[in-house]
This record gives C-alpha cells, structure tokens and sequence, in this order.
C-alpha cells in the first residue's frame, strides 16, 4: 500500500499532472456552477480529450472535475436559488433566503468550508474502510434503501413550514412527478401522455432549473430590485464568518459527512438523496426546525458537508467490486476502460497506484476548490445586488441552455419551462417547494426498493423486521415521526408548570 | 455588371437549394450523432466511445456519440426508428433486448426491429449462469432439488437478460422469478452477491471479473460447450449482440458508405488493441450478416413466445 502511495505521489508530482488537476478543478467549478452542467457531462465531453494523454494524467483532470463540481453547484444554489447540480438542491432551501437577507458571504463561506471538510472525510473515510467496504457495500438491500427513503420522505413533516396541507399536497404531486415514465421494475411506461420525451421520465436537473431559476426569475422580475433585499449589509458581511460557522457547528458537519459517505457507498442511491437525508436528519433533529427554510446557515452545511463527502464514498463499491457508486463515477470507470483499464473486484490489487492517484487528486481538488470559491465570495456576493433587469435574462438564457445542454433535448427545456410556471405559482399562492422537491428526488427510489423488497421476499412483510439494519432505520422513522409531538407536548407542559407569563 | 452577378448568384443558389439530393450532394458533410440509448458510463457507451474516434477518420466528418436513456432503451430506439434515413443519426442496439415487442406481438412500442436499417455487429458474448461465491449451489441439478421458484436478477422487462432468462428456464426447465429494477450488469451482480436472488444470467465478459476476485461463480456456461454439456444445444443462441443500425429506409449508397467504415473500423488495428487490453469481446459483421441473424434469433426466441407475457 505505501509503495502504491509513493507512486501515485510520483505519478501526480509532475507539471502535467499538477497542471490538468488545476485545469479539472477550474472546469468542474464552471461546469458545477452552470445549472444543468453537472460532473458528468464535463467528463463526459473531456473523454476525447484525454486519449492522448497518459493514464494518469486523465486521472487527475477527471478527479479534479468530480471533487469540484458539487462545490461550484453551491455558488448558484445560494446567490440565484438554482442549484448547479442536483445534489446541491437542498442547499437552496436554506442558502437563499441567507442570500436574500444579503448575507450571501456567510452562506457562501459556509458552503464552501463544509464541502472541503466533507470532501475530506469521505476520501480519509474510503482510505479507513478499505479492508471492509464489501461488507459495508453488501450491508444495504432494498429492503434498506426502502425504509431509508422513507425517512427522507419523513422530512416533509417537518418541512411545510407550517402549511401542512400545502405541504402535503406538493409532495403528493411531487411524487406523482417522479412515477412518470418507465417503471424499472414492471417494465411499463407510465403518464406519459403519449409523449415519446417522457418515457424517461421528469428528469431532475430540468425540473429543478425550472421549479428553483425559472421561477425565481419571474419573481424577480415581478418584484423588481435585487436578489438581497437590503444591499447594504452585502458588503459588510464577512466570508471568514460562514468558515467559522462550520467549525462552531461540527457536528452538523461531521453528521452531515458521515451521511454522504455512507450514502456514497451504497450503489444506486446517489449525492441528491444524500444531500437530502443529510438535510432532513438536520431539520428533524433540531430544536428549532421552524427557522429552516428561512435562512439557518445549518440548513447550508449539513448538505454541503454530504454532497461532497459522497465522492469519496461513492469510490467505496468501486474499490470493493470494481462497480460505481455514483453517476460521475461510472463515467469514471468508462475513461478507465477506454485507457485499457478493465477496473472490476480485483482493481485495488491490479491497479492499486490508480486508486491513490485518485484518492490523492480528490484530497487536493476538494480543498483547491474550496480556496477558490472562498477567495471569490465577496466579488461573488455582489451579484446578489445587480439589478434585475441584468440578472433576469441572463441567468433565465444560462439556465434554459443549462437545460438544453444536458443531454441536448428540447425537451428538457420546455420541462423547465413548465415547472418554472408552476414553481412561480407556488411561490405566489404560498405552497411550499421543500417538499415538492424531496418527494420528487425521493419518489423514484422509494417505489422501486419496495417493489423489488416485496419480489425478494415473496410479498412477505417481516422481510421489514428480521434484518438489523432495518430495525434500527424502523427505529429512526418511528423517532423522526414522534419528536415534533414529544416537543409540543414537553414545552406545553414547561409552560403548564411555569404558568401563564 | 453588379446586377448580373447578382442574378447568376440567385441562380446558381436557386440551382443549389433544388439539386436532388443523392445525386449532386455527397454523404457524409455533417456531424453524425451516434445514439447510446443507455447512460454513460455502461458497456454500450464504452463501446461507441472507443469506436467513434475511428470511425470519424473513415469518414472525415465529426462521429458524436450521444446519450439517450429512457424506458429500458426503448426510448433511444424509438427515436432513431422516427428520424430521417440519411445517414445522420445511427444507434446502436442490442440483441434480444430490443426484440422484445416483436416476440410478443406487441404493437405500441414505437419500432418494429425487423424494419432497422442493421450496419453491423460491433461485438457478442455468451451467457453464465452464476451463483454468489459463497452460495452451496453447484450445478443446474442442484438448483432443480431446492424443488421451488428460483429468483434470478434483471434490470427490467426489456432488457437482454430478460429475455435471456426467460427463454433459458423455459428450455432448461427451471421456474424461474424475474427480480427487476437493477441498475445495469453491476447492479445484478450486487443483488447475487449480496443474496437478493439465487442465481443470475450474466455476459460472460462482465461475469469473469467477478469470478476472478470469488464473489460470483459459474454454475452453468450457455456457450456451444456448456449448451452441449447440458444436452441443450439451442442454448447457445442465447448470446448478448451488440449491433449498429439506422432508421428504416436508408438509401443504398448511404448504407454501403456507413457500413463498409464501421466494419473497417472495427477491425482496425488499433480498436482491436484496444479491445483486447481492455478485454472487451469483439465479432465484427456486416449488415446484410446482421439481418439474416437478427432474422434468425427473432424467429429463434419467439418460438418461446408464452414465457414473454
């Protein structure tokens, strides 16, 4: 193992090496920070690029595009409300209304901290467990991921923000949203209304643009002004304050790591519903959940810390059976397999300097990313103050394009469009949007692991309780849905043994 | 002066925009998109990216392999069969998984396979039957004396190893239950391995890595060996196919052009390198090889027609 590492230092230690690190991390910022362009369409597009390149070398531009994506996503997320990739979506809900309230540094500083840290922890993480990342890869059926999701989807309790009914309704229609298109496990495509465009479902990243950018705009625009309702207090604000906010709430940090990185490590689930659970376990555990949604920077570093922890995890199953664990990592393996690697159970013992040239460029990516990011977020700040007629268009063309340059289709387009509207409409009748986004991230994974629970198990329920795992996610439902009546009851009493003020 | 140079302009643009297509303009001049109808990062967008480069230099014109996920790969498929035959958009598709509708008869689904315009084959593989390492079943025979339903893994219904599965239980006499919904031929492996099902139906290239390593192992090969081994020769005919096509009705001349540079390129030196460092199986064919095959395996497994309901 330390040969390996002293060759894979080799291996990175040279100008070309360094060089294309630092041009990845470049590019995954851009491409993380453009919505609709997420990781793996930048390392989709470089795959020409590096066919003349060595294999290492292909290494760290990739490493660096997947460790920085996620970190630039959060710049858009927080100044425009539009998260750059899909697993920053649940950083909107918190990073926003931070930057509305013009402290659009702290959140960006925030931000930008825990996705180094998480970055960090995931890769120290994956380097910890590598005797037993089968067993942890192995340890989640769907049975699991079922109950898992069900304690995501157990977060829209908490996060109607006092219009349960509103609340309720959105995530009814969030989930019929994600049923539309083929059913992975029946075979037959669904709600389709005979629309070819739609056999593949509503896809995230467009339904995001459109339910967060799309619809912010035309609030914009309706309200005139800018994004910070107060410029003044931009300036003033400090960046160096979100870093500290981090290292003062590490516990939201390191829930928030441990998270992502597990939730890296299952095959199949993926950084949006880390991002999400992360979020979810934050706002059902706290005090205070009714400050979520409206500003609480613990609303931006539990899903930053996950997201970016996730690319570590998400290495987990590939250095225990060669497979991926995300969506950019699969793009990864595919560079491999076009470099003549033929990356399976076997590649920590037939290509153990790959595994550390990667491990070493996310460690250094991650943290390279974040020093950018961090460096810009005054100047970044200020965008938060241009005034809408500027800020409408531009941001509504990049996104529409965003959209559109995702997989080139049209289509994705006019779904951003519609759900803009209906986004607009939700913001203006006063529904909320957290929930209809964490059914719709949910809704697909849900279905499917229960279908495929109940055709493992021969319909047979108690596949539910016989599994220790699954008791301990029953266990955690349970508690996610008995806190909020616990509290209630616990302060009426307080105030009943204090009396009447 | 500047006025009849300006008529012989519009005249020559008149000329230009009426010319029968075919016969003045030459094929190819414009970007070709090479449809996957799966995500990046599988076997079949390894495939076209590996190959796209090549067949870009028999071409002399931009080759840009182009993602369509959707339904199972229905959704790539179906667009492929609407576009325009010329020669712009081809796709490639794999065997059984798209024979699907026409083994069970089904209209609706957007294509008829038979009626592609098939370039070639790029590669083809043959089935195992695999159990988890640690599993105590050694054979087909063991299998029949657990005297119930054996649960197999897939991706969906539509999808090659349906298809596979289906037809090999039916002739190896096996009741077999179908555990959809995973993700590609990682997420079947997981799903053995990990003990979600008792067997799975895997190509063989994806399944020797994980026989290296001893976390799946072998109970049966639906090679021409193992099919004669089992005393069920027509096993054999269970073979993944990965196959080129274009829309219905591409124009002789277009189709000899595509077909000739893609049999080339993938017999050219350095894609065969390729394959061969990265152990990916490679059965170049041509297309009028392709349609007799795909002729051939469609009347093959719909004689399994009532297992497909």
């Amino acid at each position: 193992m330390f040969d390996s590492l002293l060759l894979a230092l080799d291996n990175l230690l040279t100008i070309n090496s360094l060089g294309f690190l630092v041009m990845g991390t470049c590019i995954g910022l851009v491409f993380g920070a453009i919505p609709g362009l997420g990781g793996t369409t930048a390392i989709a597009l470089l795959i020409p690029l590096t066919f003349g390149m060595k294999e290492f070398e292909a290494i760290t531009l990739m490493g660096g595009v997947m460790a920085a994506t996620s970190t630039g996503g959060s710049v858009s997320a927080i100044l425009l409300n539009t998260p750059g990739t899909a697993p920053n979506a649940a950083t909107t809900f918190d990073g926003y209304p931070l930057a509305q309230q013009g402290k659009a540094g702290l959140a960006l500083g925030a931000a930008a901290t825990a996705s180094a840290l998480g970055g960090l922890i995931g890769v120290f993480t994956l380097v910890a467990v590598i005797p037993i990342a089968k067993e942890i890869v192995l340890l989640f059926a769907p049975a699991e991921f079922f109950l898992l999701a069900v304690f995501g989807l157990c977060a829209i309790a908490v996060s109607t923000g006092g219009r349960l009914l509103q609340g309720l309704i959105t995530a009814c229609v969030g989930l019929i949203a994600g049923f539309v298109g083929y059913d992975g496990v029946s075979g037959e495509v669904r709600y389709d209304f005979g629309i070819d465009f739609l056999w593949d479902g509503v896809k995230l990243v467009p339904a995001l643009i459109g339910l967060f950018a799309i619809a912010e705009m035309i609030n914009l625009s309706v309200k005139g002004g800018t994004v910070a309702e107060n410029p003044e207090i931009v300036k003033i604000q400090k960046v160096f304050d979100g870093v500290k906010a981090v290292f003062k709430n590490y516990p939201t940090m390191l829930r928030g790591s441990a998270i992502g990185t597990f939730i890296g490590a299952v095959p199949g689930v993926g950084g949006t519903v880390a991002a999400f659970l992360s979020y979810s376990t934050q706002v059902q555990m706290a005090k205070d959940p009714e400050t979520y949604g409206k500003g609480n920077i613990l609303g931006v570093i539990a899903p930053e810390s996950a997201n970016n922890a996730k690319d570590g995890g998400s290495l987990i199953p590939t250095l225990a059976f060669g497979i991926p664990g995300s969506a950019e990592t699969a793009v990864f393996l595919g560079v491999l397999i076009l470099h003549g690697l033929d990356p399976g159970p076997t590649i920590l013992f037939e290509h153990e300097d790959v595994i550390f040239t990667l491990v070493l460029t996310l460690t250094i990516s991650c943290v390279l990313a974040t020093l950018i990011v961090l460096a810009l977020a005054r100047s970044l700040a200020l965008l938060t103050m241009i005034d809408v007629h500027v800020l409408v268009p531009t941001v509504t063309i990049v996104a529409l394009v965003g959209a559109y340059a995702l997989q080139t289709e049209i289509g994705d387009v006019y779904v951003a469009l519609v759900f803009g509207i209906v986004g607009y409409l939700m913001i203006r009748f006063d529904y909320p949007r957290v929930t209809f986004t964490i059914a719709l991230v949910l809704g697909e994974i849900t279905e499917r692991s229960f279908h495929q629970t109940m055709l493992i198990s021969d319909d047979n329920w108690s596949i539910f309780i016989t599994r220790n795992i699954s008791i301990i996610l029953l266990v955690l439902i349970a508690a996610a849905l008995a806190l909020p009546s616990f509290r209630l009851w616990a302060q009426r009493r307080k105030e009943r043994r204090e009396g009447p003020v | 002066m500047l006025a009849r140079f300006g008529l012989g302009a519009i005249a020559l643009a008149i000329a230009t925009t009426f010319a029968i297509p075919g016969a003045v303009a030459k094929y190819p001049e414009k970007t070709i998109t090479f449809i996957i109808p799966y995500k990046p990062g599988g076997g079949f967008d390894t495939y076209v990216r590996a190959l796209a480069p090549i067949l870009e230099k028999r071409l002399g014109v931009t080759v840009v392999p182009k993602n369509m996920p959707g339904a199972g790969g229905r959704k790539g498929a179906t667009y492929l069969y609407k576009s325009k035959p010329d020669g712009y958009r081809i796709s490639i598709m794999n065997l059984p998984g798209k024979a699907i509708a026409a083994i069970q008869g089904k209209k609706g689904v957007g294509y008829d396979i038979r009626k592609f315009t098939w370039l070639g084959q790029i590669a083809s593989d043959s089935y195992v039957i695999a159990v988890a390492g640690k599993s105590k079943i050694k054979s087909i025979a063991d299998l029949k004396k657990l005297g119930r339903t054996i649960k197999t893994a897939g991706t969906g219904k539509g999808a090659t190893s349906y298809v596979v599965s289906q037809i090999a239980g039916n002739i190896l006499g096996l009741k077999l239950k179908l555990v959809t919904g995973y993700k590609g031929s990682s997420g079947m492996s997981i799903a053995v391995i990990r003990g979600d099902t008792d067997i799975g139906f895997f190509a063989y290239r994806s399944y020797s890595k994980f026989a290296k390593s001893g976390d799946l192992r072998a109970i049966a090969a639906l090679d021409e060996k193992g099919a004669i081994k089992l005393g069920k020769p027509g096993l054999s005919k269970l073979r993944i196919h990965r196959l080129v096509a274009a829309p219905p009705g591409l124009p002789a001349d277009i189709k000899k052009t595509l077909e000739d540079a893609l049999f080339a390129s993938i017999n050219d030196a350095g894609f065969k390198k390729w394959a061969k460092k990265a152990r990916r199986p490679l059965a170049a064919l041509k297309g009028k090889e392709s349609e007799k095959l795909i002729d051939e395996l469609v009347a093959f497994y719909t004689g399994h027609k009532d297992k497909f309901k």
